[in-house]
């Protein structure tokens, strides 16, 4: 009797922050950006190094989300505010925010589609050259005043 | 009697067959008069047509449509032959390291979970002290001593740096000398060195040209990734460019005494490890030589 008490409480609590966990969080679009690098990832987490959900390359079209807690505050950066949360596809995860543009930019891959093709990427080219920049940490240096 | 009436006969008719050419001759007359007038008809028809298709601005729009159609074929030909174009060098040389980078990515081991070092602020830092601005930095490091530290080739403006992260923390290294390591290669990429090896004349022309009609040349490709492997794992830098490498920073250094000691110090740390672990034996052929690079820059004794 003991120990279906406990596990009927155990269910009914899990239950509850299933509900809370669903309730607390709405998401929302903010708009579409394209992915300005030559191939990248989409992650589970708003990190470089978390699993990865799918592999987009050059000018593909992503959502920009936005969340919206319970008390009204709206999160469109996360990580330490250099991640987007997007939607691709059937996938919901996150992208480095400096690899999103607002507007499609100049490809090498289909400025030299034929030269690129020529190449002969495998799959396992393209996903080592997504991870690359993952990878990479960039910057640039600029006239500070 | 005979003969009267048989003249007579034949004089009533031949009158009857003159009186009744001309007749003939005005019914073909009218007949010919009547298609001359048909045709005309007809024409009249069309240029009223026209004059209608003229004001109608039909005539315009077709000529508009034929117009639009043939530039619409002469861009649909344009643009598919610029598919076959190949880079031009302020294209292609960023890809091109890229590339490499790719496949050789197992022998590199680039691909691990690293910490955040925040190497970029540092460096990018030291760029705008030493007054290189709107610089793009890549940093990639890297989990083998296969190649310590390196620039690739790249684009303008636009700089790839490897660096090995057991090279770092063997040596514990500091962010400013990471910073410094960089800088030197910094100034091997602006000089051109690891291009000019790469580069050859083959791949001079072929750069920036068009392929359509003709097959892709993986082999000028190809050949420029085994260039690649040879520069940073066997080759290396001459003395010659090691000699001008360092003579730069030590005049660039020079200003920030502190920074330029930093640098000294550096190179004692490079050449006492390239001496003494084996693992690190191959850096002294890469970038010929610490030892050598430490005799450069320290100042001559003086004679007086």
């Amino acid at each position: 009797m003991n120990k279906f008490f406990v596990s009927m409480m155990l269910m009914l609590s899990f239950n509850l922050q299933a509900q809370t966990d669903s309730g607390a969080m709405t998401k929302s679009l903010v708009g579409i950006k394209y992915f300005n690098q030559m191939m990248g990832n989409v992650h589970q987490n708003a990190s470089r190094f978390s699993q990865v959900l799918t592999t987009i390359s050059c000018n593909h079209p992503v959502k920009v989300m936005k969340q919206t807690s319970k008390d009204g505050k709206d999160f469109v950066m996360f990580g330490d505010n250099d991640w987007y949360l997007v939607t691709v596809g059937p996938y919901d995860g996150y992208i480095m925010a400096d690899y999103l543009s607002d507007k499609k930019s100049v490809c090498f891959e289909e400025e030299y589609a034929k030269f690129f093709d020529g190449l002969e990427l495998d799959i396992n080219d393209l996903y080592y050259w997504a991870r690359l920049y993952d990878q990479y940490v960039q910057g640039k240096s600029k006239v500070r005043q | 009697m005979k003969t009267l009436l048989l003249l007579s006969l034949i004089s009533s008719n031949l009158f009857a067959a003159e009186a009744a050419a001309p007749a003939h001759k005005e019914e073909t007359k009218t007949e010919g008069a009547k298609e001359v007038k048909d045709d005309s008809k007809d024409l009249l028809d069309f240029s009223s047509i026209k004059d209608i298709i003229k004001k109608d601005g039909l005539e315009g729009q077709l000529q508009k449509k034929q117009t639009e159609k043939r530039v619409h074929i002469t861009t649909k030909k344009f643009d598919d032959m610029k598919r076959y174009n190949v880079p031009a060098q302020s294209a292609f040389w960023s890809m091109m390291s890229e590339y490499w980078l790719v496949k050789n990515a197992t022998l590199l081991k680039w691909d691990f979970h690293k910490p955040d070092f925040d190497l970029e602020k540092s460096f990018i830092s030291l760029l705008e002290v030493q007054g290189h601005y709107e610089k793009k930095v890549k940093i990639l490091l890297l989990d083998s001593t296969e190649v310590i530290h390196a620039a690739l080739p790249s684009n303008d403006d636009e700089y790839i740096f490897l660096v090995s992260l057991p090279f770092i923390r063997t040596l514990d290294l500091s962010k400013v000398e990471i910073s410094l390591i960089l800088f030197e290669d910094f100034i091997r990429a602006k000089k051109g060195y690891f291009k000019g090896y790469v580069q050859s004349k083959e791949l001079e022309a072929y750069l920036g040209t068009n392929f359509n009609g003709k097959p892709f040349n993986k082999k000028i490709i190809d050949e420029s990734l085994k260039k690649y492997t040879s520069v940073l794992l066997d080759k290396g830098f001459s003395f010659q460019e090691q000699f001008e490498t360092t003579t730069e920073m030590d005049s660039l250094l020079k200003n920030d005494l502190k920074m330029w000691n930093t640098y000294l110090t550096l190179l004692e740390k490079i050449d006492n490890l390239t001496k003494s672990n084996a693992l690190y034996k191959k850096y002294s052929q890469i970038y010929p030589s610490p030892e050598l690079q430490l005799n450069w820059l320290r100042p001559k004794p003086s004679r007086f």
